[in-house]
C-alpha cells in the first residue's frame, strides 16, 4: 500500500520527557504517595531523572492562571512523591503510534510463531488488533506494514508452543531429540526452565531427568514435544545468564577451548563478532571455547576452505573425518 | 530573569489547557490563554504574533504525531459570515480506557469516568499482550524497545503483576548489538518518515566498500540481523542491507516534514521474509535435489526445509531446493556432514566434493 504524506512520529527528549511526567502524575495522584525510586524504575531511569522533570514542570516563575503549574501541586521529598491534580492526568494516555507499533509488532512475532496452528495464529491476530483499536491513539497498521519479523521459530511452531507453554506452567514435558552424531532421535522427559534465542535459534534452558542436570536442546532438533503429567519448581539459585557468553547460549562446564583461523576473504565478517587476533596474511584467528563439539565441527565445515581448525590436534582430526565422509558419500 | 520556556513545559501547557475543556477552543482563545503563547501573541508586534502562532502550529503538529489526538474544528459564527478554526482534546480519546480481566469485579467505590470504557482480557490474552511487548522489548536492537517498555506501563496500571508475568524467554544480544541498535535508530526514522539515507556500505562478496543512496522501504529482523529493504538509487533496483555492515548512516536532512518518496503499492516486506541464504539473488535459481539420511530427514521435514521429493524405506528422504546462490547452499550441505548428499545436479555434486577435499586437505597436514 502506498502511504499517504502523513507526519512521522519524532523521537525527542521532549517526548520522553511528557511521556514519564504524564505516566508519573498518573501513578502517583492516587491516595498515597509513590515512593520515587519505584517510579524511577518503573521508568528505567534514575530518580534525579524523575525530580528533575518534576522540577521543570513546577519552577516555572511566571505562570499565570490556566497554565499547566496551577492544575499540579506536586510534593517530592526525595524519597516519596504525591500529586494532587485538578481532576486531569490520573489515567494513564493511549498508546503512542509508536508504542502500538511495539505492541503491534510483538504480537505479529509471536503470530509468526504460531504458523503450524492456523487458528491459533488467527486468533492472536484478531486480539492484537482488537486491542491496538481499544488501547492506541491511532491503530498502528501502516507502520507494521514497514516491519517485518522472523523470529526463528522452527519448523511450524508447534514444538516451540508445547515448550513455551511447559515454561510459563512449569509442566514437565517428553521430547524426541536428535542429538549431534546420534543415529536416531531420543525420548526424554525434561523440565523447560526458560528458553532462550540467540544466534538466529531457539533453545530450551531444562533440566534433563535422563542426565539429571540442566541441558541445552536445540528446538529445531527436538522432533515432537508433549506435556506429560507433573509440574516443576525452577530451582533458587537457576541463573540462566551463566548460560550466556559471546552473543552465544552454551553450557561452560563441558567447554573445550580450540584456536580456528578463518581467510582473508572472509575476515572482515569474522571481526563483525568479536575479538580477533590479525595476522600477517590478512587472515584472523579467534580462540573459541564451546561445550559441543559438534557445533565447532559444522561451523568450521560451514565455512568451507576459509576456515581452518588451528587447535587442538583432536578436533582438526574430527573436522577432516567429518569433511572425508562427505567425500566418501559422493563416491 | 526567567528561565525560556523549554518544549516539554509548551506541551504539557497545550494538553493541559485542552483537555480541561469540554468544548472546542478557538485558536484565538488558546493564544490568548496559554502562557507559552500568550507572552508573544499579546504584543503589538506581528512577527511575534506570527512566530507565536507558528510555534502553536508546530506543537500541535508534534503532538499529533505523538498520539496526542488533538481534533481540528471549524464552526461558523456572525450568522455564517465568519468561520472559526477550533481544537479539541476529547478526553475519551486522550485517555487510556479501564483494563480489566475476565474474572475480576470491576473495583468498587472508585469514579470511573464512564466515557472512558472499558477493556475486558481473558487471563490468556493478558499473558499474550505481556508477550508480545516481552518480545518488542527484547529483541535484539530492536528500536522501539523503549516504546514497548512504556507501553507495557500503560498497560500494566490496571492489571496486576501475576497477569502481565511474560512467558519466561530470553534473547541474547549478538556482540556489537549496541552498534547496531545506533544505525537502526536512524534508518527507523527515516523509513517511517520516508527520507532518502546514504550509508558505506560493505558487502559480503565482493568485499569492498561502496557508497549507497536509498529510499527505505522496510527493516527486516531475522536469524538474528536487522536488514534494511530499499530502493538502491545508484543501482535502480532493490536491494537488502545487512544493518550490521553499514557505516555512517545518514537521513538526508533537507525538507524534514516532507517525505523524500512513495512506496510502490506492489511492495511487500513479506516477500523479503524467511529466505535462506541460497535463495536470494538475481540469478535463475537451479533446482538441487538432495539426500538427507535418517534421522537428518525427520529434521529436514521438521524444519521445512526444501520440498519433499521421496520418502525412502529406511528413513532417509529426497527433498528439492531452488538453490539462486550455490556457495552457500554447499557450505550448508558441507556443515551435515556427510548425512546430506547431492543426488543432482552432477555439477553441484562434483562441487560439494571439491570442497570437502579441500576441507579434509586443510586439516589432514601441518599447519602452517
Amino acid at each position: 500500500m502506498a502511504t499517504s504524506g502523513t507526519k512521522a512520529p519524532e523521537r525527542t527528549t521532549a517526548a520522553e520527557q511528557l511521556e514519564r511526567f504524564l505516566y508519573v502524575v498518573a501513578a502517583a495522584s492516587g491516595k498515597a504517595a509513590r515512593s520515587l525510586k519505584e517510579l524511577a524504575e518503573a521508568l528505567g531511569v534514575e530518580p534525579s531523572q524523575v525530580t528533575r522533570d518534576i522540577e521543570e514542570v513546577m519552577a516555572r516563575e511566571d505562570y499565570l492562571p490556566a497554565g499547566t503549574v496551577d492544575a499540579f501541586q506536586i510534593t517530592n521529598d526525595g524519597r516519596r512523591v504525591h500529586i494532587w491534580t485538578t481532576g486531569q492526568f490520573r489515567r494513564p494516555v493511549r498508546l503512542s503510534p509508536l508504542e502500538a507499533l511495539a505492541l503491534g509488532l510483538g504480537f505479529r512475532v509471536l503470530a509468526a510463531g504460531a504458523a503450524g496452528s492456523p487458528e491459533r495464529r488467527e486468533e492472536l491476530l484478531a486480539f492484537a488488533r482488537r486491542l491496538e483499536r481499544d488501547v492506541a491513539s491511532s491503530p498502528p497498521e501502516e507502520l507494521l506494514e514497514r516491519f517485518a519479523v522472523d523470529d526463528g521459530t522452527p519448523g511450524d511452531g508447534s514444538v516451540r508452543a508445547v515448550l513455551r507453554r511447559a515454561a510459563a506452567e512449569r509442566r514437565r514435558c517428553r521430547i524426541a531429540y536428535l542429538s549431534s552424531g546420534r543415529t536416531r532421535p531420543d525420548e526424554r522427559v525434561v523440565f523447560p526452565y526458560v528458553l532462550g534465542y540467540a544466534n538466529g535459534a531457539w533453545y530450551a534452558i531444562a533440566h534433563c531427568t535422563k542426565r539429571d542436570e540442566v541441558r541445552l536442546f536445540r528446538l529445531d532438533r527436538i522432533v515432537t514435544a508433549e506435556l506429560v503429567d507433573g509440574t516443576f519448581d525452577v530451582p533458587p539459585g537457576f541463573d540462566p545468564s551463566a548460560y550466556i557468553a559471546g552473543g552465544r547460549l552454551y553450557r561452560a562446564d563441558e567447554e573445550i577451548e580450540a584456536v580456528v583461523r578463518y581467510s582473508p576473504r572472509i575476515a572482515r565478517w569474522v571481526r563483525e563478532r568479536g575479538p580477533v587476533e590479525e595476522l600477517e596474511d590478512g587472515s584472523v584467528q579467534v580462540r573459541l571455547r564451546v561445550a559441543d563439539v559438534h557445533w565447532l565441527v559444522r561451523h568450521v565445515l560451514e565455512h568451507g576452505a576459509d576456515a581452518q581448525v588451528v587447535e587442538p590436534a583432536e578436533l582438526r582430526a574430527e573436522v577432516a573425518r567429518a569433511a572425508e565422509r562427505v567425500v566418501g558419500r559422493g563416491e | 530573569m526567567s528561565e525560556p520556556i523549554t518544549k516539554f513545559q509548551r506541551w504539557l501547557d497545550l494538553i493541559a489547557y485542552l483537555v480541561g475543556h469540554k468544548y472546542p477552543v478557538a485558536v484565538d482563545q488558546i493564544m490568548e490563554n496559554v502562557h507559552a503563547y500568550r507572552v508573544k501573541w499579546r504584543t503589538e508586534d506581528e512577527t511575534d504574533r506570527a512566530t507565536a502562532r507558528r510555534t502553536f502550529e508546530r506543537d500541535k503538529d508534534e503532538l499529533r504525531a505523538l498520539g496526542i489526538p488533538i481534533e481540528t474544528v471549524r464552526f461558523q459564527i456572525n450568522y455564517g459570515r465568519e468561520e472559526v478554526e477550533a481544537y479539541r482534546l476529547s478526553e475519551k480519546n486522550f485517555y487510556l480506557p479501564y483494563l480489566r480481566l475476565v474474572h475480576q469485579a470491576s473495583p468498587s467505590g472508585e469514579r470511573k469516568p464512564y466515557y472512558l470504557g472499558e477493556v475486558v482480557l481473558t487471563e490468556e490474552e493478558a499473558r499474550a499482550a505481556a508477550d508480545a511487548l516481552h518480545v518488542a522489548s527484547r529483541l535484539p536492537s530492536f528500536p522501539f524497545a523503549r516504546e514497548a517498555r512504556s507501553a507495557f506501563r500503560k498497560l500494566a496500571f490496571d492489571l496486576s503483576a501475576e497477569s502481565l508475568e511474560p512467558t519466561p524467554e530470553l534473547y541474547v544480544d549478538r556482540p556489537g548489538a549496541e552498534e547496531v541498535l545506533e544505525r537502526l535508530r536512524p534508518l527507523s526514522d527515516a523509513l517511517l518518515a520516508r527520507k532518502v539515507v546514504r550509508f558505506r556500505y560493505h558487502g559480503i562478496y565482493r568485499g569492498e566498500a561502496t557508497d549507497r543512496e536509498v529510499r527505505p522501504y522496510g527493516l527486516v529482523f531475522q536469524r538474528g540481523n536487522w536488514y534494511l529493504v530499499g530502493h538502491d538509487v545508484g543501482r535502480d533496483a532493490i536491494r537488502v542491507f545487512r544493518v550490521g555492515r553499514m557505516e555512517n548512516v545518514k537521513q538526508n536532512k533537507a525538507r524534514p516534514h516532507t517525505p523524500d518518496y512513495e512506496i510502490p503499492e506492489n511492495f511487500r516486506l513479506d516477500d523479503y521474509l524467511d529466505r535462506e541464504a541460497w535463495e536470494l539473488g538475481d540469478d535463475e535459481p537451479l533446482r538441487a535435489e538432495v539426500l538427507f539420511r535418517f534421522p537428518r530427514s525427520l529434521w529436514a521435514e521438521r524444519n521445512g526445509y526444501g520440498e519433499l521429493v521421496e520418502e525412502r524405506p529406511d528413513g532417509s528422504a529426497v527433498r528439492a531446493f531452488d538453490v539462486r546462490q550455490v556457495n552457500p547452499f554447499l557450505r550448508w550441505l558441507l556443515g551435515m556432514e556427510g548425512n546430506a548428499e547431492v543426488l543432482s545436479p552432477a555439477e553441484l555434486r562434483a562441487e560439494l566434493q571439491a570442497m570437502a577435499r579441500e576441507v579434509v586437505a586443510l586439516h589432514g597436514g601441518e599447519v602452517a
